[in-house]
């Protein structure tokens, strides 16, 4: 909801007489619609009505507060499979033709940032049962709950009208919570998450940054090595039963060992062949299409868990957090501190500098340029791994096409903090986080990641050298 | 499994519309990257204008020569927004930020919030902006087969839009040829080479890049075009993946030659469409499933792009001394 909506709708809460419990207004605008005639695969529907042929999942999606969510997508696994998105008032369905287990997913980051419980839930529908042929999924319980509410045979009157009037933005929530008392703490609890995702962002960018600096190629799939860790770490808990620290540094190992063998069989032969860094960017944009389908093909189109648990969050200050957020947040910020340790203390790390610097002059002056783009790659893919983990353990998942969607948040991230500079990178990707987070309290959610990317646009027109990067001529 | 189907499915991906929408989208990447040197990692987002410029007009009842306007005025529009701040700055710079305009133009597009105007997630439907187009044909309602092609004659995926979408097509390849040996056409090639030199022989660099930024970015709106006439206008059917897809078609026919692009679409969709066919015939559902097939063949696209680029980056087509490459 935009702060607009918010300020119009309590301008407006006293002319309107629409607002209906809202479980009810699905309910009733279940009957506006003929049903399909035939059994047939699952399909998005404005609303559904459960007939002799099909059956219906569907629910309207509201935060903590009880307040709807719009925009948010919404994948139906199970016995058929289909996506919809939920319109302005948080409602969504899907019409389905066979019987059985069907699972509601949706982005964990989105449940997670509106506080609840959930980001899956399973009903099981029955076409010819009454109470099981219109199932209602909530998302507000950790456990799948399923109330059957089966068609209550009413004839209502109801006209279509409202079903179709939901597409509009500006009509008003069927909620009447004190909404001026909820934007303070959606608030801090939005600036809250943006922190926490910029420092995962800051993990993939600085080393995305630091490959930038050393050899000038921009890797298109260094998402992938986010999802490669994830994914591994799903891998080590899920499948191998391994503890979660354990299968995490075999995950992150998995990512580093990828970057030295990508390094020795592709970018080093490349590099001495002197094949441009344009030339270059082009593989990693093969490297990571081939990368990503493999790991849809392997892993599956969904979201996959790396903990299992739900845990119990609490309460700082005006924030609701859990442990493992704040641990992945330390061991975030351990990690770059390291980073940024190894490269002004010590001896390699302060090649690295030089090779940033001036590869040429570097190379004059005795340093071993390819050891150091090397070690660049291994502790590049390594922090992706890491962040890629954290990620999932902090979203409650990780999907084949994650990394790919954070793709250019890191770009943007990386620019805005200066093309080439490690701390720069962590600066930028902080502001893309928060600014990420935040504007989804005045733009709907889903447009989100497009403020970031309107950053980067932004920052080009200005400053296109990025907050930290040496005032040059580019280009 | 039969191999007749399979051969017969192959052989309409060499004519259907999805192929010429994409060598149209190739031969704009071609004059961006081809003649200029302009890495455009966004011309997806120039193919979603189009499709919603004109099927939005469209629906809202305008004719077809307004609507194909407006999906190129949309499309010189967002050229010049995406022109502005980056074509002064180095190469990387114009791939982020076409990359990033392109995904913003996908992400607004799909939101709720403009679901009034695009239809949101679930886009425009074919019956809102098709009718127009079917009914121009001057064909009579009815299915013809041609050899062993056999689709109906106006509606939908059809011979009216085949024979619409590789005229197209054809125009694009004769005024490509007809620009790439003109004056103008050598100075674009000379900035591909040495844009610093041309500086300083007193061109304005950037207006030029600009005009091949704006020319290619129509051709990539009628692309888009021709791509959602066969279907509906899904915001996520045109996302990162169409351009990756567009550069593997240009770079695998040659970039930088009149028939490249053409020769790269139809040999990539007929390829790929034949391996896909094939797996699904061979391999029985339990082992690989149709979707796992889908992401085989995204895997195929991925490793065919890597190694067209390390070992033939002129393609089938192109003159290797002439491509450099070195934007």
């Amino acid at each position: 909801m935009t702060a607009v909506n918010i300020i119009e709708r309590r301008r407006r809460m006293g002319l309107l007489r629409s607002s209906l419990c809202a479980a009810a207004l699905t309910l009733l605008m279940a009957f506006c619609f003929t049903p399909p005639n035939q059994a047939q695969a699952a399909e998005a529907v404005p609303t559904c009505n459960p007939s002799a042929t099909n059956g219906c999942v569907n629910g309207i999606l509201q935060d903590a507060s009880k307040k709807p969510i719009a925009g948010v997508e919404l994948k139906l696994s199970g016995a058929e499979s289909a996506t919809t998105t939920t319109d302005a008032n948080g409602n969504w369905a899907f019409s389905v033709g066979k019987d059985g287990s069907y699972t509601v997913t949706m982005d964990e980051s989105v449940a997670k940032e509106h506080g609840l419980k959930a980001a899956t839930a399973t009903v099981k529908v029955e076409k010819n049962s009454f109470d099981a042929a219109r199932q209602v999924v909530r998302f507000d319980k950790p456990a799948p709950a399923a109330s059957g509410s089966g068609g209550s045979g009413s004839a209502s009157g109801k006209s279509g009208s409202s079903a179709s009037g939901s597409t509009s933005s500006t009509t008003a929530s069927s909620d009447a919570g004190g909404a001026g008392a909820n934007i303070g703490a959606r608030f801090w609890q939005q600036l809250y998450s943006g922190v926490i995702f910029g420092l995962m962002l800051g993990l993939m960018s600085v080393g995305m940054n630091l490959v930038y600096g050393t050899t000038g190629l921009s890797s298109f799939s260094h998402g992938e090595q986010v999802t490669l860790g994830g994914l591994m770490a799903f891998v080590g808990t899920q499948i191998l039963h391994w503890p979660l620290v354990p299968a995490a540094i075999a995950a992150i190992a998995i990512g580093g060992l990828t970057g030295w063998i990508q390094n020795e069989i592709v970018w080093a032969p490349l590099r001495r062949k002197h094949v441009g860094t344009m030339q270059q960017m082009i593989v990693t944009i093969g490297l990571s299409m081939a990368l990503q389908y493999l790991f849809q093909f392997f892993f599956g189109g969904d979201i996959k868990g790396i903990v299992k648990s739900v845990p119990n969050s609490f309460q700082v200050g005006p924030v609701t957090t859990d442990s493992p957020t704040l641990i992945s947040a330390g061991i975030a910020i351990v990690a770059i501190v390291g980073v940024s340790l190894f490269l002004y203390r010590t001896r390699l790390g302060r090649a690295t500098r030089a090779v940033s610097d001036n590869a040429a002059l570097a190379a004059a002056s005795g340093i071993n340029v390819e050891q150091v783009v090397r070690i660049v790659w291994i502790i590049s893919c390594a922090m992706a791994a890491l962040s890629g983990v954290l990620l999932g353990v902090y979203l409650n998942g990780i999907s084949w096409n994650t990394g790919a969607t954070l793709l250019l948040l890191m770009f943007a991230a990386v620019t805005l903090g200066g093309l080439g500079t490690a701390n720069g990178a962590l600066v930028g990707s902080l502001i893309i986080g928060v600014v990420a987070d935040m504007s989804s309290l005045v733009i709907p959610n889903d447009m989100r990641y497009a403020s970031a990317l309107a950053i980067l646009i932004i920052v080009l027109l200005v400053r296109p050298q990025g907050i930290f990067g040496k005032q040059q001529r580019v280009g | 499994m039969d191999i007749m189907t399979i051969i017969t499915n192959t052989l309409g991906e060499l004519i259907a519309p999805t192929t010429a929408a994409y060598a149209l989208a190739a031969i704009g990447l071609n004059i961006h990257f081809g003649m200029t040197g302009l890495m455009n990692m966004g011309q997806a987002g120039f193919m979603l204008l189009g499709a919603y410029g004109f099927a939005i007009t469209q629906s809202m009842g305008a004719n077809l020569f307004t609507s194909v306007c407006a999906a190129i005025v949309l499309a010189v529009i967002y050229a010049l927004l995406l022109g502005i701040p980056t074509l002064k700055l180095g190469p990387d710079y114009l791939a982020m930020v076409t990359l990033a305009a392109a995904e913003i133009i996908r992400i607004i597009g799909r939101s709720t919030a403009m679901t009034k105007l695009t239809g949101g997630s679930a886009g425009i439907s074919p019956q809102d902006f098709t009718t127009k187009f079917e009914n121009l044909s001057p064909l009579p309602d009815d299915s013809t087969t041609f050899l062993f092609w056999t689709y109906s004659n106006n509606i939908a995926n059809s011979w009216w839009l085949r024979i619409v979408a590789w005229v197209l097509v054809a125009i694009a390849a004769v005024l490509c040829w007809r620009w790439f040996r003109s004056p103008w056409g050598r100075v674009l090639k000379g900035i591909r080479e040495d844009e610093n030199a041309i500086r300083s022989l007193g061109k304005n660099v950037t207006v030029y890049k600009m005009q091949a930024l704006i020319i290619g970015g129509i051709f990539g709106a009628l692309g888009g075009i021709i791509f959602v006439l066969p279907r509906s206008v899904q915001p996520d059917s045109l996302g990162r993946a169409v351009t990756f897809y567009a550069w593997t078609i240009l770079l695998l026919g040659g970039a930088a030659t009149i028939f490249g692009p053409i020769i790269g679409s139809c040999l990539l969709w007929v390829l790929l469409t034949f391996v896909k066919e094939l797996m699904r015939g061979a391999i029985p559902e339990t082992v690989i499933s149709s979707n796992q097939v889908e992401s085989l063949g995204w895997v195929i696209v991925g490793v065919a792009l890597m190694c067209l680029v390390i070992f033939r980056p002129q393609g089938l087509l192109g003159d290797r001394k002439e491509l450099a490459f070195n934007v």
